[in-house]
């Protein structure tokens, strides 16, 4: 089921959508969603992203994720992921999850 | 993709059938109207061949009232109404049943040669010169593949000769800006090549170009992201509906191995001299 991207937040636990042909080339990656028979690529950072989305972390999981070694304050890159899983959202390219007990 | 073809008055056709044959495999064309054969032996070129042993398909072109139908095809009767709509489908229709019989190719829309044993894809879509430079790189040596379709055999990563007659679009102003519509409508000139210019077998690949005719660029190869270069080659994937994974996989895994350029130019010479050089160094 498509998300409504606008309303994800930081709480939310995205997840790459089953049926997304993902293909990691080099440090960037091609998704191919074989139901619409679209494709897109993802540059660098927004690959790191996409990897992270496994329905286990919320965004401000992911952004602590990506700020740690970095030594980054993982305040910085929240913009940017929640924009970057937003658009991933709209192209129904990932959805979201809802939390486990233990999650 | 378009044709417009120019008179060959040398050609003497006495044969009402053609036969294609690709990886062993033989398809005839038969001509119930002789209108177009002396097209389709322009087009097909190299691939044509005489008295195979056996054939797997025919298509058959007529004449109707309105124009042309070619029986034979992949989903119905196809009727087409000018020779030029006709020759497109029939090329189309050709390829297509040989991607049927070649479950481990990917069929790529590409142009292709072969330089020291080493391959040079040329992907993008049509209009961007990729003809212009597989013409280029054939002049100074390079070797044939094909100058619009490049099956590539998954199992050994080759690419494969197919060698339709080789020809390149006739600008008659080199640095106007031209629409995709104006591209379509330029006429074509064959590409003379000597009978040792053609590649006899696969080839490894190299490196995979995407050149970009432009009256106002700068010639010049330019390091390109490998994702939007699979993402090229995937849109110009004519098998992809059937393949899907295995395409994505594959090519995502070929663009790894390679070096991939964006090839922005206005002048076709300069720029295959620049690819000869990445291969040769």
């Amino acid at each position: 089921m498509t998300v409504d991207a606008a309303n994800i937040s930081l709480t939310d636990y995205p997840i790459q959508r089953s049926g997304v042909i993902a293909q990691h080339v080099l440090d960037e990656m091609v998704l191919y969603d074989s139901e619409k028979e679209e494709g897109y690529s993802l540059n660098q950072s927004a690959r790191s992203i996409w990897d992270l989305c496994d329905g286990q972390r919320t965004i401000s999981d992911i952004c602590s994720a990506l700020a740690a070694p970095l030594s980054l304050d993982p305040g910085l890159l929240q913009d940017d992921v929640l924009i970057t899983i937003q658009q991933l959202a709209a192209m129904n390219l990932v959805t979201l999850n809802e939390p486990t007990a233990s999650a | 993709m378009s044709l417009q073809l120019q008179p060959n008055t040398s050609l003497v056709l006495t044969q009402e059938v053609a036969y294609i044959s690709y990886a062993g495999h033989h398809l005839a064309i038969t001509f119930e109207t002789p209108d177009l054969m002396e097209d389709v032996h322009r087009i097909f070129g190299k691939l044509l061949t005489t008295n195979p042993p056996s054939v797997f398909h025919t298509l058959n072109i007529r004449k109707i009232d309105s124009g042309y139908a070619i029986d034979g095809v992949s989903e119905m009767e196809s009727k087409l109404d000018s020779q030029r709509s006709t020759l497109q489908h029939l090329k189309f229709e050709v390829i297509h049943q040989f991607i049927k019989l070649t479950p481990n190719h990917l069929w790529l829309h590409a142009a292709g040669a072969s330089l020291e044993e080493k391959g040079i894809l040329l992907s993008g879509a049509w209009g961007k010169g990729k003809s212009t430079i597989v013409s280029e790189l054939c002049e100074r040596g390079a070797l044939y593949l094909s100058d619009d379709i490049v099956p590539i055999d998954m199992t050994s990563g080759s690419l494969m000769p197919f060698h339709l007659t080789p020809m390149r679009r006739e600008y008659e102003d080199a640095h106007a800006s031209l629409s995709p519509v104006e591209v379509s409508n330029l006429s074509k000139r064959i590409i003379d090549l000597s009978a040792d210019s053609y590649a006899r077998s696969g080839v490894q690949l190299a490196a995979i170009i995407l050149p970009e005719y432009t009256p106002e660029a700068t010639t010049a190869l330019v390091p390109h992201s490998p994702a939007l270069t699979t993402m090229t080659l995937l849109e110009n994937c004519l098998n992809l509906k059937t393949k899907k994974e295995q395409a994505v996989r594959f090519l995502g895994s070929l663009v790894e191995c390679v070096p991939v350029y964006r090839l922005p130019y206005n002048d076709g010479a300069a720029g295959a001299a620049l690819i000869m050089d990445l291969i040769t160094e």
